[in-house]
């Protein structure tokens, strides 16, 4: 039995950079490697505006009482802080990353829908300026990433920031979406006829599986995007409890699509870090089946905990129990995680180039991301510190500390197949001591901040003991990995500059992208090698002792 | 009333029960040819449905928890059958006595083909899922005289007339009959084990929605707290009635969720154990 | 009588958590560095073993993994249960409303009606009623209990606890707009017999003074439309938008414990109050000088 059809390739040429010289083919072209370094590209542009975003929450709140930026603006802040890094950079660059490697690493020539293809960047792409529009049109959206109602409604939010905020997300979901059924589809399909489903690279399975998130959780948001717009635009009542509506009701869709929104930013950041770990330790994954395994019960999961979110509403003991209870169980796939890539290591050949010294980080600033994460689903601790600095800290840790580092990894892993040239190391070691420390310095010390009391998304703090101190220390954090990312473009800019020299497979790795020229050709395979296991060049380099053959 | 004392009471566990139940182990035992894993599996499903119909917590549905009758559903049609279909001999020690039964049961061989037979499995699981709730809801509201659920019924309704047993067994069979697909005794009759965890998958989202319907609805019923209803206090587990129907809700949901959630996880660790079909390479390029 | 405070409670259940959590940490922390230095590459590039893994090592590993969060489950279940033990009839001693962006606090069994600085006594726990006249905001006096969201439409219900007098400082936990940072919280502890005396003090009358600036000012609460957000006890004007401001001089802060409650401070905030709480609810009047004066006069000896 068959659910699907195999689609054949397309026999006409698909229009590139590559085939012609036209200024219109940046827009026109469907080349997956084209779009996927736009995507990178997109994600960059916008971590640049992010960051400076975080800058000026950092120089706000380095001192008490600071006047240096008004509360309305602070919010501003703070909300396009939050949109930009999760939909406009950590899903763009993991998309980006899904979308150049996802056919090469299987065999493919293209994605399956390589127009659709084209289509989910554009409207992201679009999304996210429009969203960034709404500066110039009265005030960007102010009430927070999650804008929650009633506060979001037209009677305390006029501005029109909040229908820019609502237009975008919906446009940047279609096009998380679309990106979605591309990858599922090309999983599904264009594997070369050797590689089995239980044999494609992990970063491959978890860009599969996160297609799955994405489909069941973008929905949620944008039905409640939907209803949002229609009590703002046309006065209905849905979230609206004055007049019947429920305010808790936006809270229930929000957070079933941004529990798995979590997810689906952290598993294709797993998958890099378990392309990225095999091969600098020199040996293969530990426990690929339980890596991949896990994966799946983090994706079933992921929808039966999002009312941890919302512990402090005032859900009776017997409900918060049983998703305290989900909550502390998704905890352990993830940890096993962890523990396989720690395994990895063991007994390997580790060399600590500048992805691996990112996965280094990755593997301590995550675990504490992680058990963090664990103190908000034991009920009576998160009733204390929920919505505190200490919940800001957790969260960077998840998503900088697990996510970004993950995609820094894979940025400098893959950048010599992208580009042809391989980023300077030097420069690297400097961006990753700069922007860890930083990092670390930031974020440490506000787990102390929430503890002590400190609440988040105030835009400025009394003069109470201690506070002034942390938050300047976390402020002077914040200097560090700036100066981390400026050193990281003039990386990428010195680099681009030079000619292309890098061979194929500077890394000496095992899977199908490394087996084409850098960068590939716009024919991604003349001819695949015979794949017999899921460590194909392994096998090609080792004929004398291959891995067990699995088709 | 102390839950102990209720609990170790013998009056209150069923003898009939303990006999039959001990007997169909017997003929289990007698008629087949099984391993200690299969047995095992055959006592804990034994033992699960006697706890569910034939224990002390089963009767405690006379209290009115709705919150028990939920209990009773999620064991025969979603845990029970998984363990019972677990518990039958792969047909090749069995061939004699196996044979016809195996082909008497539904598979992929019945006649509807494919698909279809999968998707009339799976909504058939649902819509039993979702009736079997409504419908003890409501014999719980007739027998009680007020709403469970959201639910409320007349002494008089149809629907007490409809047996226990009745209910029980269609739980159970079509609890068997939808997990078929999946934990068919004939592997070769199972789903593929991709295709498998999907079916899963979209059965826990059915049994999520439900779980979801009658736990937040608790909240929303405008005097589910002010009427302190007699039965559920009295019973040996007081609680009120709106806690009763979010303790519903909620085992429907995490622990139903849960259970999938292991079957899938199984299916795929196994999936990866599977060693490779015979191979029939021979050149070392093919062109694409 | 010797008994464990919620706070206390939940302090305790996060020192477990940090104890276990730190064991997790320091032992990946550990494996981390100790392979680093001990699997460094060396000159002679051979491929290491090929080892795929190790499966009793990772169902051993579920199983603690498993063992650990049962612990924990048992754990929070139990404390959550106590800690938020609300009867099914719940009876109040005070209900406290969030407003953008100040609290307001009424007494149902005395009748007293305050705003911002709240009271409770000592030794005593203390039922709240939280509700929301607006958006989402979130109650969270670290050192008396749990924090809890006050829901517009939904009633919640908390525990308040202090073992000693004094004054505890919380704040507004959920984003609620432009102030939310101005919307702190003091709770005052006094002992029962102080407590009582300033129920007492709360209940009398509205001030009357014969001072003619004092009158003036009365005056002009009225003319310029004050009264149709603040009320004042005892006068026909009992509009609930902004703070009852009967007793207003027996505060020591005002705007959402954001100032402290002086003659300086009024004064400012009658001028321009968007200088001195960006985005606040209350309307520039455009006062002169004679009638904050006359104002300030009338305000501050409304004790």
């Amino acid at each position: 039995m068959s659910l699907f059809i195999n689609i054949p390739e397309d026999s006409e040429q698909l229009p590139s950079l590559k085939t012609g010289q036209g200024k219109l083919l940046w827009i026109a072209s469907v080349d997956h490697k084209q779009i996927g370094i736009m995507y990178l590209w997109l994600a960059l542009f916008f971590f640049v505006v992010g960051g400076l975003e975080a800058m000026l929450i950092r120089a706000q709140l380095a001192i008490p009482e600071n006047t240096l930026i008004s509360p309305e603006l602070y919010n501003q802040i703070f909300t396009m802080h939050g949109i930009t890094m999760i939909f406009l950079v950590a899903m763009p660059a993991l998309v980006g990353f899904a979308t150049y490697f996802l056919p090469l690493m299987i065999g493919a020539n293209e994605m399956a829908f390589p127009r659709l293809n084209a289509f989910g960047f554009w409207i992201t792409l679009m999304g996210g300026f429009l969203m960034y529009f709404s500066f110039f049109a009265g005030g960007a959206p102010n009430a927070g990433w999650f804008n929650y109602v009633p506060l979001s409604e037209n009677n305390y939010s006029s501005a029109p920031g909040v229908d820019y905020y609502i237009i975008g997300l919906i446009l940047t979901g279609i096009g998380s979406i679309s990106a979605a059924l591309n990858f599922i589809t090309t999983t599904l399909t264009l594997r070369s006829p050797d590689i089995k489903l239980n044999m494609v690279p992990l970063f491959v399975w978890m860009v599969f599986i996160n297609g799955f998130l994405i489909l069941a959780a973008f929905p949620l948001l944008n039905a409640g995007l939907f209803m949002l717009l229609i009590d703002r635009q046309f006065d209905a009542h849905f979230f609206i409890p004055s007049s019947g509506g429920s305010a808790i009701l936006w809270q229930h869709f929000f957070w079933a699509f941004g529990h798995p929104e979590v997810y689906i930013m952290a598993l294709p950041a797993f998958g890099i870090i378990s392309e990225v770990v095999p091969v600098f330790s020199r040996k293969p994954i530990f426990g690929y089946k339980f890596v991949a395994v896990s994966s799946i019960a983090i994706a079933l999961l992921a929808y039966s905990v999002w009312l941890h979110h919302m512990f402090a509403v005032g859900y009776s003991n017997t409900v918060n129990s049983f998703f305290a209870i989900s909550s502390m169980l998704i905890g352990i796939p993830t940890g096993l995680k962890v523990i396989n890539w720690i395994g990895t290591m063991y007994k390997g050949s580790i060399q600590l180039t500048v992805p691996m010294l990112f996965v280094v980080a990755f593997l301590i600033d995550f675990t504490i991301g992680g058990l963090s994460g664990v103190s908000f689903a034991i009920v009576p601790i998160d009733w204390q510190l929920t919505d505190t600095y200490y919940l800001v800290a957790h969260l960077h840790y998840v998503f900088v500390g697990g996510v970004i580092f993950s995609i820094f990894a894979g940025l400098y892993y893959w950048f010599p197949k992208m580009s042809g040239r391989m980023l300077s190391a030097k420069l690297g070691k400097w961006h990753f001591w700069l922007f860890v420390i930083g990092f670390n310095l930031t974020f440490l010390i506000q787990h102390i901040l929430g503890i002590i009391g400190m609440p988040r998304r105030i835009y400025t703090y009394p003069d109470l003991p201690n506070w002034e101190l942390m938050n300047v220390l976390s402020s002077i954090g914040a200097v560090f990995m700036f100066a981390g990312m400026v050193i990281l473009f003039w990386n990428l800019y010195t680099t681009l500059k030079k000619p292309r020299s890098a061979p194929e497979d500077p890394w000496d790795a095992w899977t199908l992208e490394w087996h084409t020229p850098s960068p590939p050709d716009l024919k991604n395979f003349g001819e695949i090698p015979r794949v017999y296991s899921r460590r194909p060049l392994w096998d090609l380099k080792h004929p004398d002792k291959p891995d067990k053959r699995l088709n | 009333m102390s839950f102990t004392i209720y609990f170790l009471d013998p009056a209150n566990w069923s003898i009939i029960g303990l006999i039959v139940t001990i007997l169909v182990f017997a003929g289990y035992l007698l008629f087949f040819k099984t391993n200690t894993s299969q047995k095992v599996f055959m006592l804990l499903a034994l033992s699960l449905i006697y706890m569910a119909l034939g224990s002390p917590i089963g009767s405690l549905t006379s209290f009115g928890l709705h919150s028990i009758t939920m209990l009773k559903q999620i064991v025969l049609l979603m845990v029970a059958p998984i363990f019972l279909l677990r518990a039958f001999p792969s047909r090749a020690a069995n061939e004699k006595r196996l044979g016809s039964l195996y082909n008497w049961l539904p598979g992929e061989t019945m006649g509807i083909k494919n698909t279809n037979y999968f998707i009339a499995t799976w909504i058939l699981m649902s819509a039993v899922m979702w009736g079997g709730h409504f419908l003890s809801a409501g014999k719980l509201s007739a027998q009680l005289g007020h709403a469970i659920c959201g639910l409320s019924l007349q002494s008089n309704s149809w629907v007490t007339h409809v047996p226990n047993g009745l209910i029980f067994s269609i739980l159970l069979v079509v609890g068997i009959i939808g997990l078929l697909p999946v934990f068919h005794p004939m592997p070769e009759k199972r789903l593929k084990p991709v295709q498998a965890v999907a079916y899963l998958f979209t059965a826990c989202l059915v049994c999520t929605v439900l779980g979801l319907y009658v736990a937040f609805s608790a909240t929303s019923a405008p005097n589910i707290e002010a009427v302190p209803v007699f039965d559920t206090v009295l019973s040996p587990l007081p609680m009120s009635l709106r806690t009763d129907q979010e303790l519903a809700g909620m085992l429907m949901w995490v622990p139903g969720c849960i259970i999938y959630v292991i079957s899938a996880v199984e299916i795929l660790l196994s999936w990866y154990n599977a060693a490779p079909a015979t191979s029939k390479k021979t050149t070392e390029h093919f062109t694409v | 009588m010797f008994q464990t405070t919620n706070v206390e409670l939940i302090d305790k259940l996060f020192i477990y958590f940090l104890v276990v959590a730190g064991i997790i940490f320091l032992l990946v922390v550990f494996f981390v560095f100790y392979y680093l230095f001990k699997y460094r590459r060396k000159q002679t590039a051979e491929e290491p073993e090929q080892i795929h893994g190790n499966e009793k090592l990772e169902y051993s590993l579920t199983a603690v993994a498993i063992l650990i969060t049962g612990i924990f489950t048992y754990l929070t279940i139990d404390t959550m249960r106590k800690v938020q033990d609300i009867p099914d009839n719940p009876e109040p001693f005070v209900q406290i409303i969030g407003h953008q962006w100040w609290w307001e606090a009424q007494y149902p069994e005395t009748g007293v009606i305050t705003a911002n600085e709240i009271h409770i006594p000592v030794g005593k726990k203390v039922l709240v009623q939280l509700n929301s006249d607006d958006v989402i905001h979130s109650w969270w006096v670290a050192q008396l209990g749990r924090k809890m969201d006050m829901i517009p439409g939904i009633t919640n219900y908390v525990w308040l606890y202090a073992d000693k007098p004094g004054e505890y400082l919380g704040t507004c936990s959920e984003f609620c707009g432009a102030q939310h940072a101005g919307m702190r919280i003091r709770v005052i502890a006094d002992e029962e017999r102080a407590f009582n005396s300033w129920s007492q003090q709360q209940l009398e009358p509205v001030a009357q003074l014969d001072d003619p600036l004092f009158k003036k000012g009365e005056k002009l609460f009225e003319e310029k439309t004050c009264t149709n957000c603040h009320a004042i006890n005892g006068t026909p004007f009992t509009m609930k938008v902004g703070p009852n401001l009967t007793h207003f001089a027996s505060r020591k802060h005002f705007l959402g414990d954001l100032k402290v409650n002086n003659e300086e401070n009024l004064r400012a905030w009658l001028h321009d109050p968007q200088n001195v709480k960006p985005g606040a609810k209350m309307p520039n009047f455009i006062f002169s000088d004679q009638e904050v004066d006359a104002l300030v006069e009338y305000i501050n000896n409304l004790k």
